[in-house]
């Protein structure tokens, strides 16, 4: 019994990290353009795709597995070049509800984008053998799980440091809580906002790179982590990358132990946990960047 | 006063439908000081935004340097040598007030002779044991000093200074106007300034525009200002 809930507990937080390595990126482009980008899962289905077109069912090597989860960050990231150029950047100054509707057309264009090149077929994926094992730690463990939850705290520090103590990190954050000052301070607000808008397509792309593996690859792959991130980048406080990280984490657990504790009511427990952290702190963990 | 360095002919601004700004034309020379006093409302932040373009839809002529404006961005305005100090600050809250400046320098672009950190935290020493303290932890006096010496950071040819007394208590205003004469003779700079206290505006500028509901009422020095007291009764008397 004791080994379940520890099982429970450690794929809770598989599942996090997973959750979080799709939410950094979500909340990233919320930071910035202060809009929900509904596209984001189906560009992270498209890096998926893209990693598998490189790698096949299953990467020979563990350098071939990631450097297709880095080649997928770049034509994703290309994509988002693409996407600011053609559509964010136009929109920057009219209501929310055009750039709602403009990012969830978006979507429609990448998933049908998506089916076009890919198909409509459902591939079976697995990880290089140097991540496909299991080991004993009390409970079995998967190796490729251990190294999804490696790559969601790799990707966190990266970023945290990145955007705290990088000097152009301070000015994506400049660019994100102030633009008008930005601007008037001599900033290249349109450029920094190209570049941040490139990394949050880019991570998306990653996380389709990574999270591929032991996954059944198909053009619904984007709406299962979707929701979940957007549930992460909400309570950890929108724009905040720490937020959606420890919310991430929050999300993966309930819904693992979900499984466990109710198991005729699967994700009932997601949703309850939405509610209750909305109605004690609607404006999220860390609300700084949300305004 | 030295040659002219902005001109403007005619300035009409918007803000939506509202017509804010009626045919202002004024000039500042080099290095000279300009006060626009007027009431709340009369459109002086809307002037200082039409000069950098940084909101309002301006029509008519603004030339810098000789050279008209036209629709350059508020961003290539203060890399040609421009700088706004709003009057709510802005100052960043997420980095030091070291940053702070180190951001507005970075804005200015390259192939400017900025003055040092030191140098610009000499110029207002309020700020001198405050430069690793974030911008968010700063008191709103210290916000206003630290948002001058920003501006100042650039070495601009031209300061747009907001109503920077606004909320200061009475000391700092003193100090700051002596910080603002000092740092301007100092480093070249010319200035426009919006401002309500009177004594203020009189310690920083040589000329005085008044404005009222978006329209030039009177332009003149302090002689002519103080020679027409009607006119202090009828515009900015409260």
């Amino acid at each position: 019994m004791m080994s379940l809930y520890l099982f429970s507990l450690f794929n809770g937080l598989v599942m996090g990290q997973a959750i979080f390595l799709v939410a950094a990126g979500l909340t990233l482009a919320f930071g910035i353009m202060k809009i929900f980008n509904f596209a984001h899962g189906a560009f992270f289905m498209i890096g998926a795709y893209v990693a598998h077109a490189l790698t096949g069912q299953e990467a020979a090597s563990l350098p071939l597995f990631l450097g297709a989860a880095f080649a997928a960050a770049i034509v994703v990231g290309a994509m988002g070049v693409a996407t600011d150029l053609v559509v964010f950047r136009r929109l920057a100054g009219v209501p929310t509800e055009y750039t709602l509707i403009a990012a969830f057309s978006v979507m429609l264009l990448a998933s049908g984008g998506a089916e076009l090149v890919f198909g409509q077929g459902i591939h079976a994926i697995y990880p290089p053998a140097a991540l496909g094992g299991l080991i004993q730690m009390g409970i079995p463990i998967s190796v490729y799980s251990i190294f999804i939850v490696g790559a969601g705290v790799v990707a966190f520090l990266v970023l945290e440091i990145g955007l705290n103590r990088l000097w152009f990190g301070k000015l994506i954050q400049a660019v994100a809580r102030d633009p008008w000052m930005s601007d008037v301070a001599g900033l290249r607000v349109q450029r920094i906002k190209l570049i941040s808008v490139a990394i949050s397509f880019a991570l998306a792309g990653l996380a389709g790179g990574l999270l591929v593996a032991n996954q059944s690859l198909s053009l619904d792959l984007g709406h299962s982590y979707l929701l979940l991130a957007f549930c992460a980048v909400i309570v950890g406080g929108l724009g905040s990358v720490k937020g959606a990280f420890f919310a991430a984490i929050l999300f993966g657990l309930a819904d693992s132990l979900n499984y466990i504790l109710l198991p005729t009511m699967p994700g009932v427990a997601v949703y309850a946990l939405l509610i209750v952290l909305v109605l004690i702190r609607p404006q999220g963990f860390y609300p700084e960047l949300s305004q | 006063m030295g040659s002219i360095m902005l001109e403007l002919n005619g300035i009409e601004a918007f803000y939506g439908q509202a017509h804010i700004l009626h045919g202002i034309s004024l000039a500042v020379g080099e290095g000279e000081r300009v006060a626009i006093v007027g009431r709340n409302g009369a459109g002086k932040s809307t002037l200082l935004k039409s000069v950098m373009n940084a909101g309002p839809k301006v029509r008519g002529e603004i030339r810098f340097d000789g050279m008209s404006l036209g629709t350059i961005s508020a961003c290539d305005r203060t890399r040609r040598g421009m700088t706004l100090v709003p009057e709510d600050r802005r100052i960043f809250t997420h980095i030091t007030v070291a940053e702070n400046i180190r951001l507005a320098q970075h804005g200015a672009g390259p192939g400017r002779d900025l003055p040092a950190l030191d140098e610009v935290i000499r110029a207002f020493p309020i700020l001198k044991d405050l430069t690793q303290r974030p911008g968010g932890q700063l008191s709103g006096g210290q916000q206003q000093i630290l948002a001058v010496a920003r501006g100042i950071a650039t070495r601009p040819r031209l300061m747009l200074l907001d109503e920077p007394t606004e909320g200061l208590a009475p000391v700092i205003v003193e100090s700051l106007a002596q910080e603002v004469i000092t740092a301007c003779d100092r480093f070249g700079i010319a200035l426009l300034l919006a401002e309500q206290n009177l004594w203020f505006a009189r310690q920083c500028a040589t000329q005085v525009v008044i404005i009222d509901s978006g329209q030039i009422v009177f332009s003149g020095d302090w002689a002519a200002f103080d020679a027409s007291a009607e006119l202090v009764e009828r515009y900015l008397a409260v």
